[in-house]
């Protein structure tokens, strides 16, 4: 049991409780995804608000299209990267060693002081205003005695913290000066994005660009462009190459595909072709998967189709171990089982004996045909079976609402 | 690098582990990532005042995008709560376990489902097509597919 407590898994129980740390442990979970719980990597945020990583988002809409959370109905196209909480959650996966570090310092001193509190209090006062704050363990005290001190104490803390980054961005606001009125299309503007000086006009076609070309001038002429698009090899390839990294794959109808064409789909992202047809699909969904979720990160966090590809293998080879371990040496797992099995086959054998009378008496009343389900269902792996007919027993249970009322 | 499936479960242990079950529920083992029991008690007044039953999840590699499988255990002393939604074999009908799981749902949530569904139980009985569904279901209950067409028990 124990081994399994040992995985290391950051969680937000990692931080005092509330009493002790206020709103950690809830920020520590607001920054994580409901879905695999880790901090969110690569958020993108529904048309409901909600929030999950990508790639978690995308295999859940793979079953169902719909949002986990509220299930409004959502399709992966309304998925939007969400790049403001992605800064967040980076700068707070970089400070939560340090503050949990901080806040489990604070509270074995609140142990600490706690003891101290049976000793005389008026030494302890004298020693608490008279070292001040340097000394951590007595300040603690002192903040326990009297509550009312705490938030100031809390707030200049984090104002150290923050010492050097706050001013400087007070001073960035005091020295932009405000627009008394709108500039004209020729004056030079500063992109509020990539800071610039971009022509009032075309302030927003750069902006859509996502602030990475200047802005056709209207000094080159709309013909040069057009040559440059009919003509050239050259400053084609490198454009296209350029915007399709920026571009989301396209999913496939894969029961539409024959193999040769899954595979040739696979040889185009210079995936691997080995296997048999349902590894090759999956092999393919987990690409596009990642791929696209890959594009919801911020520009400079995207990782290169190397690691993705490196990813994939990893995966991959993850869930060809787990199916191994079902299928070992068959003779010596007959062996060992043997009792088991014999059991089973018992039980079986009971079971169908005992409940014949029933069954002929039930299914002449019902008329339904059900095949009995042999035990060699339990044989053959769940994974990638197609589920046949007499595991599938469809009920109705029309009187039950009618009692339900 | 351990899977998605085992991490999110890491967390959700943990997460009993600190912070306790909800009242009446009890965790009775967890060794692996593959299956859990939990104990289920209907807190306050209701048919199954004073009973306990045993709750037995299983999961695979691809939870929490696919549903667990939960159903009560049966055998060993234990049965499963005569409840119009529950087969005598312990197989559980309901949509939250089916077609209406979500990713975002727990362990711990499916277990409060499961609580709530017994406490608002008018009367205690067995689904009508109980001895048709036991004699041939299969082992794993996801493999039924069940129609949900009451809400209201």
């Amino acid at each position: 049991m124990s081994s399994h407590f040992a995985l290391d898994v950051p969680d937000p129980s990692d931080f005092p409780p509330l009493a002790d740390a206020p709103g950690l442990r809830t920020l520590d979970s607001s920054l994580r995804c409901t879905i695999c719980g880790e901090l969110f990597d690569a958020p993108v945020t529904l048309p409901c608000g909600h929030c999950f990583c990508s790639v978690c988002v995308r295999a859940a809409m793979g079953i169902k299209q719909e949002c986990p959370t509220c299930r409004k109905a959502t399709l992966e196209g309304h998925l939007r990267p969400n790049p403001v909480l992605e800064e967040v959650v980076a700068a707070w996966g970089l400070s939560r060693p340090y503050i949990l570090k901080l806040s489990t310092q604070d509270t074995e001193q609140r142990h600490s002081s706690l003891f101290e509190m049976n000793a005389p209090r008026a030494k302890k006062r004298k020693i608490a205003i008279g070292s001040g704050s340097t000394n951590h363990s007595r300040s603690g005290s002192s903040i326990l005695h009297s509550p009312s001190k705490r938030p100031k104490s809390t707030r200049q803390s984090s104002e150290d913290l923050y010492d050097t980054t706050i001013p400087t961005s007070d001073a960035d606001e005091d020295e932009m000066p405000s627009p008394p009125k709108d500039p004209g299309p020729e004056d030079l503007v500063t992109c509020p994005l990539c800071n610039k000086h971009v022509r009032y006009k075309s302030i927003n076609q750069h902006m859509d660009r996502g602030c990475k070309d200047t802005p056709p001038d209207s000094t080159r002429s709309t013909k040069s462009d057009w040559q440059k698009i009919m003509s050239g090899n050259k400053g084609k390839q490198k454009d296209t190459s350029d915007s399709e990294d920026n571009f989301p794959l396209p999913k496939a109808s894969y029961a539409t595909l024959k193999d040769k064409k899954l595979k040739e789909m696979l040889a185009e992202h210079g995936l691997p072709v080995s296997g048999d047809r349902n590894l090759l699909i999956q092999r393919h969904q987990r690409w596009v998967m990642t791929y696209n979720a890959n594009l919801d990160r911020s520009q400079n966090n995207r990782k290169s189709k190397q690691e993705l590809k490196k990813e994939l293998k990893k995966w991959e080879d993850e869930r060809s171990k787990r199916k191994k371990t079902t299928v070992e040496d068959t003779v010596a797992h007959e062996k060992r089982h043997k009792d088991e099995f014999a059991q089973l086959v018992d039980a079986a054998r009971g079971n169908r004996n005992s409940s014949t009378k029933q069954s002929l008496v039930a299914e002449q009343s019902n008329g339904d045909t059900v095949a009995p389900a042999s035990s060699d269902s339990r044989k053959t792996p769940i994974r990638g079976r197609v589920s046949r007919d007499e595991d599938i027993i469809v009920l109705d249970s029309e009187e039950e609402r009618e009692r339900g009322d | 690098m351990t899977s998605i499936s085992a991490r999110r479960l890491g967390k959700e242990l943990t997460e009993i582990k600190a912070e306790g079950c909800p009242v009446g529920i009890n965790l009775v083992k967890a060794d692996d990532f593959a299956t859990w029991w939990f104990t289920i008690e209907v807190m306050g007044e209701s048919l199954y005042q004073g009973e306990k039953y045993t709750l037995q999840f299983r999961f695979d590699s691809n939870y929490p995008i696919s549903s667990p499988a939960v159903q009560f255990v049966v055998g060993d002393g234990k049965v499963s709560p005569v409840h119009p939604h529950v087969y005598s074999n312990g197989h559980i009908c309901a949509s939250i376990l089916g077609n209406e799981w979500s990713p975002v749902l727990s362990v711990i949530a499916v277990c409060v489902t499961i609580q709530s569904m017994l406490a608002s139980c008018k009367k205690k009985e067995r689904p009508t097509d109980n001895d048709r569904y036991i004699r041939f279901a299969p082992d794993n209950p996801k493999k039924t597919r069940f129609h949900y067409d009451d809400d209201t028990v």
